[in-house]
């Protein structure tokens, strides 16, 4: 049974509709990521569950009871700003402590429990400090903690690692993930940041102009996109396409060659075919092969990118091996072939994936 | 003489001649029996002046009235001020009318403002009398129980817009963030205002106050249209102190150690109210 639910929640904001009716269920303890570009409608989705913007229309439930008209304070929950968000006159303690003062817990139960969660986070020899005097990953730890010691129903995190170096970012990463696990609580965790959903998430739901493109596990999403623009929008380096046309006998035709065995495909269908990078292996030049002149390439360990360009002039990638990267030439031709089952065909016009 | 020294030269000899010689010749003068009327004979009596102005009564009546002043009028328009900039934010509609509607009293001059109040509350001619006797009220504002708190009144009629100003400036210069943080917190309406509005607008409510008492404790305006320092010597402050002695009484020395005793005072207030600043922007407001 879902524990946290959206039905048809629309947003605007003037005549500008953000959201453009998403239903999403989310399971209790599931760590949830909502993913997308800028301007998706992602933080607006968890700006409306936190309550602190009004919905347009329809409904959201947590736990079961309908949230959609009470304030934040009655909606028991807890909320880890990308900005931090702390009382910058408060110390970090009173930081901590500030949501269960607002509930008028006593103030030894209020010592104990911002000790407890500042022993859990390591931040016990910072209690006397104020924000200004922490660096920005203490400053998100101190944020955590103060959604932490409110035990509430539901945590929300609103790209809490933007503003933190690439360092920080992986070991706070890892930090929310354990806390998470360890607290056995339901989050919900805005990002724009890939990695970070592929990572962290039990499900991602990937968001785009207003509505839920794909909902799933990371593996659904990023080997079963359902649109073209999550295959675009989820993978490193980005995906490659190819414009192709179906024909009668169910192979699609392409600019760059003939790839067989597309049933699915409507002779006359326009479609786009879509190849990872990963997913192209050295090979000889035939059907269902891509071949092109070797461009540039980037050596990245024990492997390498490849910049290709096809003889009609578009461009592609491949993610290659050291071995063959070092045989690989400038201005040489080389052929790919892509793994079995991972050519993924998308409509051109609907961008639906076929 | 290096260029640059060129460049401070103007400004230092424009500075000199109408801040740093007056004031020089006025300590001068706070040394010396300096009368207007006996130029010929003007003797060097030391601090004299001085002990004389710490004991006289009427001088310590003029600074009582004024401490009492500068205390009603600045307290009343910090409450006023911040009350109307907390509801003003908050209006959606004619927020801009209702803003310059609000500063017209600034506008004024002060001495103009005294004339309006005068005949306003008259207690034979007066508006505001008239109509608060057609309800049966009858207030001698100006009589000698009323007269300092009546020009307190007019003084907050007139500066409380700037309070409204400058806390509007700074209630919008706070970052949204911590107040989205309270509401999540589940903080009440006025724990949000006592723990965390009020702290952060701290150092603009300290600003406020120090530019307002300054001010304040130059009240003079209003006791000259209005009551010339009475009934009696009830509504006497320290600059209308200082203009009876040099400008009426000739006495100079008097009322230029008079002077001088008053910038002490303030100059006390003002290292106590900056220090109290300083104490309070430990926290930098770089959320």
């Amino acid at each position: 049974m879902s524990y946290v639910s959206l039905k048809s929640v629309r947003k605007k904001f003037g005549a500008v509709e953000v959201l453009k009716g998403v239903y999403l269920d989310i399971g209790r303890h599931q760590f949830t990521v909502l993913l997308g570009p800028s301007g998706c409608g992602k933080s607006t989705t968890l700006r409306l569950v936190a309550g602190l913007e009004p919905v347009s229309d329809g409904q959201i439930f947590i736990d079961g009871q309908d949230v959609t008209m009470l304030e934040p304070r009655e909606r028991d929950i807890a909320m880890v700003f990308q900005n931090y968000a702390l009382y910058p006159t408060m110390t970090v303690e009173q930081n901590m402590g500030f949501g269960l003062k607002a509930k008028n817990v006593p103030a030894s139960e209020i010592r104990t429990a911002v000790h407890k969660a500042a022993d859990l986070l390591d931040i016990t020899p910072l209690l006397a400090r104020k924000p200004g005097a922490l660096s920005g990953g203490q400053q998100q730890r101190v944020a955590i903690g103060r959604a932490i010691v409110r035990q509430p129903k539901l945590f929300l995190f609103d790209e809490p690692l933007s503003n933190l170096d690439a360092k920080l970012r992986v070991e706070t990463r890892a930090e929310i993930l354990n806390l998470h696990k360890r607290l056995n609580a339901t989050t919900i965790y805005v990002t724009h940041d890939q990695e970070e959903a592929m990572t962290m998430a039990d499900r991602i739901v990937i968001m785009n102009q207003g509505v839920i493109e794909q909902e799933g596990t990371p593996e659904d999403v990023f080997f079963h996109p359902a649109s073209r623009m999550v295959a675009a929008f989820i993978g490193s380096p980005v995906m490659n396409f190819f414009d192709g046309v179906g024909t009668a006998d169910g192979n699609i035709e392409t600019p760059v060659g003939i790839f067989k065995g597309f049933p699915q495909v409507k002779a006359g269908q326009k479609v786009e075919i879509g190849i990872r990078p990963d997913d192209l292996l050295p090979a000889e030049p035939g059907d269902n092969t891509v071949t092109g002149q070797v461009q540039l390439s980037e050596l990245l360990g024990v492997r390498a990118i490849i910049h290709l360009q096809t003889e009609n002039g578009s461009a592609f990638k491949a993610v290659v091996d050291h071995e063959i990267y070092r045989e690989m030439k400038l201005a040489n031709d080389a052929s790919f072939t892509v793994r079995e089952g991972r050519l993924h065909v998308f409509d051109s016009q609907s961008g639906q994936r076929l | 003489m290096q260029l640059k020294h060129r460049f401070v030269l103007p400004l230092a000899l424009v500075l000199s001649a109408v801040m740093l010689y007056p004031v020089a010749f006025s300590a001068w003068i706070s040394l010396h029996d300096y009368r207007l009327t006996r130029l010929n004979d003007v003797r060097w009596v030391g601090l004299d002046n001085y002990t004389f102005i710490a004991t006289d009564p009427g001088f310590l009546n003029a600074m009582g009235n004024t401490i009492t002043f500068v205390i009603g009028a600045v307290t009343l328009e910090l409450i006023l001020g911040l009350g109307l900039a907390i509801l003003l934010q908050r209006l959606v509609r004619f927020q801009n009318f209702i803003r310059s509607t609000l500063l017209a009293p600034m506008f004024i001059t002060p001495i103009a403002v005294g004339l309006m109040f005068r005949f306003l509350l008259n207690s034979e001619l007066g508006v505001i009398s008239h109509y608060l006797g057609e309800i049966g009220i009858s207030i001698d504002w100006f009589g000698p129980q009323l007269a300092l708190f009546s020009i307190i009144l007019i003084d907050v009629w007139q500066w409380t817009p700037f309070m409204v100003l400058m806390f509007l400036a700074g209630l919008e210069s706070l970052p949204k963030a911590p107040f989205e943080a309270a509401r999540i917190d589940g903080a009440s309406a006025w724990l949000t205002f006592r723990s965390v509005t009020l702290p952060m607008l701290r150092p603009v409510i300290t600003v406020a106050i120090i530019i307002r008492a300054l001010d304040a404790f130059k009240v003079f305006e209003y006791v000259f249209a209005i009551t010339r320092g009475g009934p009696g010597d009830a509504t006497e402050t320290i600059m209308y102190y200082i203009y009876q002695a040099g400008f009426r009484f000739f006495r100079m020395g008097e009322a230029a150690a008079a002077a001088f005793l008053l910038i002490v005072v303030i100059l006390v207030l003002v290292i106590a109210l900056v220090k109290a600043t300083k104490s309070n922007t430990e926290a930098p407001n770089d959320v």
